[in-house]
């Protein structure tokens, strides 16, 4: 029996889907959650073998959700979601999630690689991996992308520099080629146009 | 890791055509200031040699309230926007017009000379910007009165005065207002070009959406329309008919699929990278999933017939990151004997499945086979490699 916990804040696709994976003979859905924080406390507590988790959910994200219950449980994770932007997949299996299907696939699919990754194994689906593969190419470097980062929550320059070990020119001069590169007038186009495509 | 990966950054278009707008915006504002500072200047230069302490006091300050503002109408010039409805700038530009104003006068006074205080006040009145059509006469009436003052003042007020002591002098200012206004209407034509690169490229983004719009409303009005006849049907067969109304369901499932494949080549229609972009990407991709991976792609990939190779990229990214369990991946585009070679190699550690299964290996087969290219599947050891070679002549 494999057990399952799933985690979506759209009532009807979680309760549908629940229902759906129900109708497996060897799968135990064992909690729906409807935000990333509970599914992260009901994971510790359950310790499911499988955690499907929604991309796109308030405050706790799913990737942010699979990050934290595996650093506390030994359970795998499955990202579902809609509209895969194709950074996130980048930045989900850095974080060690084992799948990755969009939400069109029927449950008889979703059931499959359930088994798939309890078994061990990874999956991450064609379309998911095509959108990410025709990913528009940042032309930003990496630090230029830590300067970004470091500042999307409208930290200053200075608070920038500090949380870098940089100092502030340098800081002014990645954000001014950042904005040369971009053709954009302000960090705070940049910082979106960068978490649009999915680059920070 | 090896060769060529990393694209060199690139500055957008947009960004290169608005840095010469503004150097342009530069180059006519210095040479504006240049022109006024030399032409006063030259004044002040002769009334210091030869006038009263007075006099010379009078044209110093003169000079200052007339370079000042100078500046400030430029400042104001460029900042002022273009929409001629909008009067709450123009309040404003009056103050340094009547700055200058002044300072002609003083300057006027302390050069004794009618040509210097007119040619100035006609300088801050064509450093302004006025409506359509007043500017073209307001510069000529200003240069008619200008020369005219200059004609006056050596015939009959002063012709002693400093206007007599080199042609220079009374020249530059003479030149100064339609020099200015003229640098000014450049500097306008260039403005005015420039926002209409831009609004073209929004009325082109516009009606592209506008396309799409459309393409997508036909798309999912006729999906959804057939979805609802094919649920309508198995509604009604349900009591009498159980079996053909699950028939009915499946189909409309169907026809969900279709209505969403159908969205999604239509979103994908707009999205297309160049083969090296692909390639670093399933680079990145592979990195992230925890691979050692080495890429090497040819400096001309970007001749490479992408809409051949790149489904083979995805096809083989894919199939790696699924089976997973490998520690290394190798991918690499090359040129060999007039043909492309793209080679994916990768290790299986234990994993039963190749990096292509059977039918994402027959797949790419049938991709690259119409255009003349083969593939070949061979495994060393415990690394798998898939390489396939597509003749150069084909292109993307």
């Amino acid at each position: 029996m494999i057990r399952v916990l799933i985690a979506d804040d759209e009532d009807m696709i979680r309760t549908a889907l629940a229902a759906l994976l129900r109708l497996e003979d060897d799968l135990e859905v064992v909690a729906e959650c409807r935000d990333g924080e509970s599914a992260v406390t009901e994971a510790q507590r359950l310790r499911p073998d499988v955690c499907l988790l929604d991309l796109e959910m308030p405050v706790l994200d799913g990737v942010d959700t699979a990050a934290k219950i595996l650093r506390s449980v030994p359970s795998r994770c499955v990202i579902v979601t809609r509209h895969a932007r194709p950074g996130v997949l980048r930045r989900a299996l850095g974080a060690g999630v084992s799948g990755f299907l969009p939400k069109s696939r029927p449950a008889d699919d979703v059931a499959a690689v359930i088994r798939e990754v309890a078994a061990g194994r990874r999956y991450v689906d064609p379309e998911v991996a095509a959108d990410a593969l025709s990913d528009e190419r940042s032309p930003l470097t990496d630090r230029e992308l830590d300067v970004l980062r470091a500042g999307a929550r409208g930290q200053t320059v200075a608070e920038i520099a500090a949380s870098l070990h940089l100092s502030a020119g340098t800081v002014r001069n990645h954000v001014s080629s950042v904005l040369g590169k971009l053709g954009l007038a302000s960090r705070q186009q940049a910082t979106i146009h960068a978490r649009e495509r999915g680059w920070i | 890791m090896a060769g060529v990966s990393a694209p060199a950054p690139v500055r957008s278009p947009a960004a290169t055509y608005a840095r010469d707008v503004r150097v342009t915006w530069w180059y006519t504002a210095a040479s504006v200031m240049f022109l006024h500072v030399i032409a006063v200047f030259l004044w002040a230069f002769v009334v210091v040699m030869r006038g009263t302490p007075l006099d010379v006091v009078l044209a110093l300050v003169g000079t200052a309230g007339s370079v000042a503002s100078g500046v400030l109408l430029l400042i104001h010039y460029r900042r002022e926007p273009f929409d001629d409805a909008d009067d709450s700038a123009k309040r404003l530009v009056w103050t340094p017009v009547l700055l200058g104003i002044a300072s002609a006068v003083l300057f006027g006074v302390g050069a004794g000379s009618l040509l210097v205080a007119v040619a100035l006040v006609a300088q801050a009145l064509c450093t302004v910007r006025w409506r359509g059509g007043i500017r073209g006469r307001l510069v000529a009436l200003m240069l008619v009165v200008v020369v005219a003052s200059w004609v006056i003042e050596a015939t009959r007020l002063n012709p002693e005065g400093y206007v007599s002591l080199t042609f220079a002098l009374p020249l530059f200012v003479t030149m100064l207002a339609p020099l200015t206004a003229t640098s000014l209407w450049w500097w306008d034509i260039v403005r005015e070009l420039d926002r209409a690169r831009r609004a073209e490229g929004r009325l082109a983004a516009a009606q592209e959406r506008l396309r799409l719009a459309g393409d997508l409303h036909d798309l999912q009005g006729h999906h959804l329309q057939v979805i609802a006849l094919q649920l309508e049907l198995a509604e009604k067969m349900m009591g009498r008919d159980p079996d053909a109304a699950a028939e009915q369901v499946r189909a409309a499932r169907v026809s969900v699929d279709e209505a969403r494949r159908g969205t999604r080549d239509l979103a994908s229609r707009f999205r297309g990278v160049p083969l090296p972009d692909e390639l670093a990407n399933a680079a990145d991709l592979l990195r992230a999933a925890g691979l050692t991976v080495d890429l090497l792609v040819d400096t001309e990939a970007g001749r490479a017939p992408a809409d051949v190779l790149g489904p083979v990229v995805r096809e083989t990214t894919t199939n790696v990151l699924k089976h997973g369990g490998g520690v290394s991946a190798s991918l690499s585009l090359s040129r060999h004997e007039g043909s492309w070679v793209l080679v994916v190699e990768n290790d299986l550690r234990g994993t039963a499945f190749p990096v292509g299964d059977g039918a994402g290996l027959s797949g790419i087969a049938e991709r690259v086979g119409p255009v003349g290219g083969t593939m070949d599947a061979t495994r060393l050891g415990d690394r798998f490699r898939i390489t396939v070679r597509v003749p150069e002549e084909v292109t993307a």
